[in-house]
């Protein structure tokens, strides 16, 4: 099923009747994924112009950046396009009518309408075939007549990144609501506040405070940070192609058919997804930030080596960091936190993980992805008191060995939550099942050294950032043999790319 | 005026390790790596293309790996007379050239080669000084059909396996789609880290790849070029079903394509001008292929066949009826004892004459 998302094919029924700009531009750009040709050139385009603009024409490169930021989703849909920009202005206006007035009821009213709103498109797009299929079907399980028909899936066109721009935007009316940030006068920065391109399809989740104030600031060119973007960009590209889609080669045939495959065969498949989902979702995330640090503009970071995290509540404190603190402080906290007594913690945070699960996707796999995460979370704090009260077994679990097998062990739950983190819960089961029980089955055509050779530099390359020995390296190393190594990563990451690679998995969310 | 300057040193030294040249100093630094990085990248890039412009080792890894053992072969005998089997994977599968006395024998069939792949090679390995005295040329009718605007081999023969020049043959000889085929050349040319990528991994790290992606036809062929089939291995109805849908389009109503009979003109005229004698092989089908091709069809083909003898005066070799389905695997590969069958028969019938005739020991 991986594969089958990962393969859909782009939205392309609206540009056989749309208008014929909208369907040049789909030629031009059919995809939005970053490590594609055609958005390399939609890219340096989009550079030249912005740089070319001189400094003092502040609103006019914001301008251009929102232009750039409306064609590259149009480019994909353009309905779907001007659907985006009409709830973003409509956001727009509800902020600045919560900044006209200082009566709660009224602003409380306008943060309700704004939240309602982003939440109904999308119920709408995201959950609506979902939910009535679940109806449809219980209905039927009741002997009683739907009186509508199953919608297909597949057909159900959702929207690029509207679970990332829904959330930003109603962190921004929360925000403004709450007077953490000053509603935005400005209808250019606060449209380049949630369309800008490169956040706007697959994150990170930017929050207004964070971003609104970079728009301010006249943005030099600045070879530092271009160096850091042009770095960035380059390794994401590398974990996306390199090693994401090549691991797929791995995961993707037996998570499509578990039945088929030998136990071991699905062990391998799991330790490949695991590798697989870091790296295309983490490479997204830097060549994300690779882009917008060309651009003058810093996004939050969205992962700090997760699988180093020496249990789960670090996990999700490295893991989707943009998400995790979003559900934090707009979920969890609101939900009551960790105030009350250790009850209400735990329904917390299994309430928090369960709708962290359903906005990675309408399926029960996702919700019992989130719920298993939730389990985990409480399991783990459960622990944490146990251990509180014994200093033996502290210092045990703080010795070398005591993190290492932390580490271990963490990975290993997490990894097997991943088997639950698709569409479709019966597949889950049955790699459950292929996993506990020693089954024959088929192999893979691939030799399992090199996956076993890309676990290895992974983690190599963790131990080596986290040691801090890429910092010192990186500052001494001189120029040219640093510019040779950019080079060099880059043909890598070409050669190593399997040629029918795959889109991006956070894409679908 | 002396008292305004004392002012302005500290303005100008901000810190004691002077940061304002520090931050100037990383900006450079900065700077020099990327364009260094820009720099290098295209270099790197111009030396690959370069590389397969002037060797088919990555380009066409499966044509390098054969040249490479014909050449070690002819240093060993330089002075036997050189026999060469050219064609399909048929050939490639069913020819054991090492069991060939008195003569240097050696087995070119690569997958999907048919006439403009083989005048290709041809024509590269006359380049590369390797005239074959005689040349056993398999006509791969299935790939001869007339297949509407293009030639059937257009998808086989990939534009990143082809120099520059033959882009141009093809395009202007054999009936390429130009545009189509010149973007695919040049975005190959653009970017041949992509393009090239697997095959460079596929000689570098083959195990990194899928097995079926291995190139099994580069790396696994005996010092002759044969390619022998696994032992063991058993008629196989199903690959012999697909492998009949996949032909029966092109053979059902077949008729002589233009592109690839100019392809056979143009070997032929090769052959002739290096004193090449030439046989024509119809290589082994079973019956159900052999069936494919209807009554007319197969009598265009025996037709065409007969014209091509008369035309060129080549001598013809109509193996396909030698053997019974029992002895290929899908239909038109043979297996292993079937090769073996093949190569006696062949080098009784076919290679022993045709060397005696151009007075070999």
């Amino acid at each position: 099923m991986l594969s089958l998302i990962a393969d859909a094919p782009p939205h392309d029924a609206g540009f056989t009747s749309g208008l014929a700009y909208f369907r040049w531009l789909h030629e031009l750009l059919p995809a939005p994924f970053f490590h594609t040709q055609a958005f390399l050139a939609f890219f340096a385009l989009v550079l030249a112009v912005y740089w070319t603009i001189p400094r003092r024409f502040q609103m006019t490169r914001i301008w251009v950046l929102v232009i750039a930021s409306f064609h590259f989703y149009a480019a994909w849909s353009f309905e779907l396009a001007f659907l985006v920009t009409g709830t973003t202005l409509l956001d727009y206006l509800f902020g600045r009518a919560m900044g006209a007035t200082d009566r709660p009821r009224v602003r409380k009213l306008l943060a309700c309408t704004s939240v309602c709103m982003n939440l109904g498109v999308l119920c709408y797009f995201k959950y609506r075939g979902f939910f009535l299929n679940e109806l449809y079907e219980g209905m039927r399980a009741l002997g009683m007549d739907p009186g509508f028909t199953k919608l297909n899936p597949l057909e159900v066109i959702v929207p690029f990144g509207i679970s990332f721009y829904t959330f930003e935007a109603i962190s921004y009316a929360v925000d403004v609501y709450k007077r953490k940030i000053e509603p935005e006068k400005s209808l250019p920065r606060f449209l380049l506040f949630i369309l800008f391109f490169p956040h706007l399809v697959a994150g990170p989740i930017v929050r207004a405070g964070d971003f609104l104030v970079q728009t301010r600031r006249p943005k030099r060119w600045n070879w530092l940070r271009v160096q850091l973007g042009v770095q960035l960009f380059l390794v994401g590209a590398f974990k996306k192609m390199a090693i994401a889609d090549r691991m797929a080669l791995y995961c993707d045939p037996v998570f499509k058919d578990p039945e088929a495959f030998g136990t071991v065969t699905v062990w391998f498949a799991v330790l490949a997804y695991a590798i697989r989902i870091y790296c295309d979702f983490s490479g997204y995330s830097d060549m994300a930030l690779g882009a917008a640090h060309l651009l003058g503009y810093k996004l939050t970071n969205n992962f700090n080596m997760p699988y180093l995290a020496a249990n789960v509540s670090e996990f999700w404190r490295r893991w989707h960091i943009s998400l995790s603190t979003w559900l934090r402080d707009y979920v969890f906290i609101p939900l009551g936190g960790s105030r009350g007594g250790a009850w209400f913690t735990r329904r917390n945070l299994l309430l928090t993980m369960l709708i962290g699960g359903l906005w990675h996707g309408a399926a029960w796999g996702y919700i019992a992805w989130g719920a298993a995460h939730g389990l985990l979370l409480v399991f783990h704090k459960v622990f944490h008191d146990f251990c509180e009260s014994r200093e033996r077994l502290k210092a045990a679990l703080d010795t070398w060995a005591g993190i290492g097998l932390r580490i271990l062990v963490t990975f290993f739950c997490v990894s097997l939550c991943w088997v639950l983190f698709q569409p479709e819960l019966g597949k889950a089961l049955t790699v459950f099942e292929k996993l506990f029980s020693i089954q024959k089955g088929q192999t893979l055509l691939l030799s399992n050294w090199a996956l076993w050779t890309t676990v290895g530099v992974l983690l190599a390359c963790q131990l080596i950032l986290r040691s801090g020995l890429w910092a010192q390296l990186h500052a001494r190393l001189p120029a040219p043999v640093l510019g040779t190594g950019y080079a060099v990563c880059l043909c890598a990451a070409l050669v190593l790319a399997p040629d029918a690679g795959t889109t991006f998995i956070y894409f679908q969310f | 005026m002396f008292r305004a300057l004392f002012r302005l040193r500290p303005f100008v030294r901000t810190s004691p390790e002077g940061a304002p040249r520090a931050r100037r100093s990383k900006r450079g630094r900065a700077a020099l790596a990327l364009v260094c990085g820009a720099g290098a990248f295209a270099l790197l890039q111009v030396l690959f293309v370069v590389f397969t412009e002037l060797s088919p080792v990555l380009s066409d890894p499966i044509y390098a790996a054969r040249e490479r053992q014909l050449g070690a072969l002819r240093t060993e005998k330089p002075n036997d007379k050189l026999v060469l089997f050219l064609g399909s994977s048929r050939v490639q599968d069913a020819f054991r050239a090492g069991a060939v006395n008195g003569a240097t024998a050696f087995n070119f069939g690569t997958p999907g080669a048919g006439p403009i792949a083989n005048s290709l090679y041809l024509r590269r390995l006359h380049r590369a000084g390797h005239v074959p005295d005689v040349l056993f040329l398999e006509l791969m009718y299935p790939l001869c059909a007339d297949g509407g605007p293009w030639p059937q081999e257009g998808p086989l023969i990939t534009a990143d396996r082809v120099t520059r020049t033959e882009r141009d043959l093809l395009i202007e000889r054999y009936g390429f789609p130009g545009d189509l085929y010149r973007r695919l050349w040049r975005r190959s040319a653009l970017v041949p880290f992509l393009t090239h990528g697997f095959k460079l991994i596929g000689r570098a790290a083959p195990d990194a790849l899928p097995s079926n992606k291995q190139m099994r036809a580069a790396h696994g062929a005996d010092d002759h070029g044969w390619l022998a089939p696994l032992e063991g291995l058993k008629p196989d109805p199903e690959k012999r079903d697909k492998q009949l849908a996949h032909y029966k389009p092109w053979v059902t109503d077949w008729r002589p394509g233009p592109w690839t009979h100019a392809a056979l003109t143009d070997t032929f005229d090769l052959c002739r001008e290096r004193g090449t004698a030439v046989a024509l092989v119809l290589m082994p089908e079973g019956t159900a292929f052999r069936a494919l091709p209807n009554p007319d069809a197969r009598a265009r083909i025996d037709s065409y066949v007969a014209e091509l003898k008369a035309q060129f005066g080549c001598s013809v070799i109509d193996a396909r009826e030698w053997f019974g389905d029992e002895q290929f695997l899908d239909g038109h590969h043979l297996l292993r004892p079937g090769a073996e069958r093949f190569t006696a028969r062949l080098v009784a019938e076919g290679i022993e004459p045709l060397l005696k005739a151009r007075g070999a020991k």
